[in-house]
């Protein structure tokens, strides 16, 4: 669908309206719920920590994205090789992707202590999936006529994954890395609901969001909440930017928005 | 049975192919092409047309008989390669010596034309940019693709030129082989006949030998030197094309060519008969 800006900035301001009216007409305490002027003011306020979380956490997600890109994008090449390897261990990627990453977020903890690091290799892990599954799905669903006509000039095992599965794999990878994008982020946070210290440098949202809970900030958290949201998005248009100019050779960019 | 005229540059003896459970779709096929000769095999879906083309081309390996290449001198032993049949693997073509085009042009959507056209020249290790480009250009231009496009993308073309670009990427390697599997099967009958009259404007420029498989009767006439017809894995009939050449448009309104018609329909008829 399209974004329109006329309507979604109506829908926005009805949005906030409601909320306004709803607080003020059941007199519920700040604590509970906030009216958005609250949450606006807290937002000024803390504007240079939220500022300063907003860059942690966009790192550690950029970080993350790009780990399991790498990481991904190798393990694809891997089991793209045998249908046996593929057997083998693609059911416990897809286990460790159902598995919450609530609860693997201690364990990590315990092996990579409360570190910058510990947060990027969550959201490497929440949003490995979609690499891998894609990539390899674009490794091997490869045109057989292709591979044939690639075998009849004597290519290379080599060859054929350089020359053919590789660039074919690459439209499948870009849709697994927009969905693997906002992944990243979210893993992030989620991450640094656990290992965050508010006093370090690393300070991110899920740092800033689980210290003002603590306080009972109910204004400032919800805030925090917007400013998560609005990295997630700036993420996405990086990652869609990038991809668009990536995928000039693979289609046209027109065909790729209306597909996405 | 015909004469041969000149000697054969692709020599099959017994060729057997068999896929594990099921009856031979080649079963014990002999055929001689002659070098520089354009033979059109025919035959109902399923006769192992297609499959016959594969095993030339070293994409199936055999499990009987022999394939051999008089120009490169190479063969192919149906037997040796059983082995490795089991291996899902299959011995290479000969690097140089063949030209192959699908039913599908099957370009790579991310190379434009003249890259796509390239290609094979990649595979076989030209390391110069230069020479490969010249190479493609020099193809490109005898299947009269015009400079326009080929830095266009294979979605930007339209199927006639498609079709052209991949023609291209056969020949320039300058195969003495060319084998062309059903490739005007998915174009319109104007289309067609435009390529068909390509194939033989380059066959008059360089007479290569050409084995082309179609289930257009009036294709494989108009094309051809012999006509072969096959069903069930087997060659059914044999008949020398006796249309004059250079072939043009207006042989396909002749009584010769509704002559020739009439036998290989019949032929391909008794064939279908005997087989069912």
């Amino acid at each position: 669908m399209q974004f329109q800006w006329l309507p979604a900035t109506c829908g926005l301001i009805l949005f906030l309206l409601v909320w306004q009216l709803f607080v003020v007409v059941t007199g519920l305490p700040p604590i509970l719920l906030p009216p958005p002027t609250q949450v606006a003011m807290a937002l000024w306020q803390e504007r240079l920590v939220l500022c300063r979380a907003v860059t942690a956490t966009f790192a550690a997600s950029m970080l993350g994205l790009c780990l399991s890109l790498a990481s991904g994008s190798i393990l694809a090449v891997v089991f793209a090789q045998s249908r046996w390897l593929r057997s083998a261990f693609i059911p416990y990627i897809v286990f460790l992707q159902t598995v919450p990453v609530v609860a693997i977020a201690p364990l990590l903890i315990t092996w990579f202590g409360y570190r910058f690091h510990t947060v990027v290799l969550v959201s490497a892990i929440v949003s490995l999936f979609p690499v891998v599954s894609n990539a390899t799905t674009g490794l091997i669903s490869v045109d057989p006529l292709l591979v044939d006509l690639f075998r009849i000039h004597g290519a290379s095992r080599w060859q054929i994954l350089i020359k053919l599965r590789i660039p074919n794999a690459v439209r499948y990878l870009v849709l697994g890395l927009r969905v693997s994008a906002g992944l990243a982020v979210i893993g992030a946070i989620v991450g640094e609901l656990f290992v965050g210290d508010v006093i370090s440098r690393f300070a991110g949202l899920g740092t800033i969001i689980n210290a003002w809970q603590r306080m009972v900030r109910t204004d400032a958290v919800i805030a925090a909440i917007g400013a998560s949201t609005f990295l997630g998005m700036a993420v996405l248009s990086i990652v869609n930017l990038v991809s668009t100019r990536l995928l000039h050779r693979w289609t046209d960019s027109a065909d790729f928005e209306a597909q996405g | 049975m015909g004469v041969d005229k000149r000697p054969p540059a692709i020599t099959v003896r017994g060729l057997t192919v068999r896929f594990d459970g099921h009856p031979p779709v080649l079963d014990e096929l002999d055929l001689a092409v002659p070098g520089g000769e354009i033979v059109a095999i025919v035959g109902p879906s399923g006769c192992g047309k297609s499959t016959l083309l594969r095993s030339i081309a070293g994409l199936l390996a055999p499990v009987g008989g022999t394939i051999e290449f008089a120009l490169t001198g190479a063969s192919r032993d149906g037997q040796a390669s059983a082995a490795e049949r089991s291996l899902s693997t299959c011995p290479p073509a000969e690097p140089t010596g063949l030209g192959y085009v699908f039913q599908e042009p099957a370009l790579l959507p991310w190379r434009n034309v003249i890259e796509n056209v390239q290609l094979p020249l990649e595979l076989q290790g030209e390391p110069w940019r230069q020479q490969r480009e010249s190479g493609a250009a020099d193809a490109l231009r005898s299947v009269h693709l015009a400079a326009a496009s080929w830095h266009k993308f294979p979605r930007q073309l339209s199927g006639g030129m498609r079709m052209r670009a991949s023609l291209a990427r056969a020949l320039v390697v300058d195969p003495d082989v060319l084998l062309l599997d059903e490739p005007f099967a998915a174009v319109d009958d104007m289309l067609r006949t435009l390529l068909n009259e390509l194939v033989v404007e380059l066959w008059m420029q360089q007479p290569r030998t050409i084995l082309f498989v179609t289930h257009n009767i009036a294709e494989a006439i108009y094309l051809s030197h012999r006509i072969v017809v096959l069903s069930r894995g087997r060659i059914r009939a044999e008949l020398d094309n006796p249309l004059p050449w250079p072939r043009e448009r207006a042989q396909r309104g002749s009584s010769e060519f509704a002559d020739v018609y009439r036998q290989v329909s019949s032929a391909l008829w008794a064939a279908a008969q005997e087989a069912a």
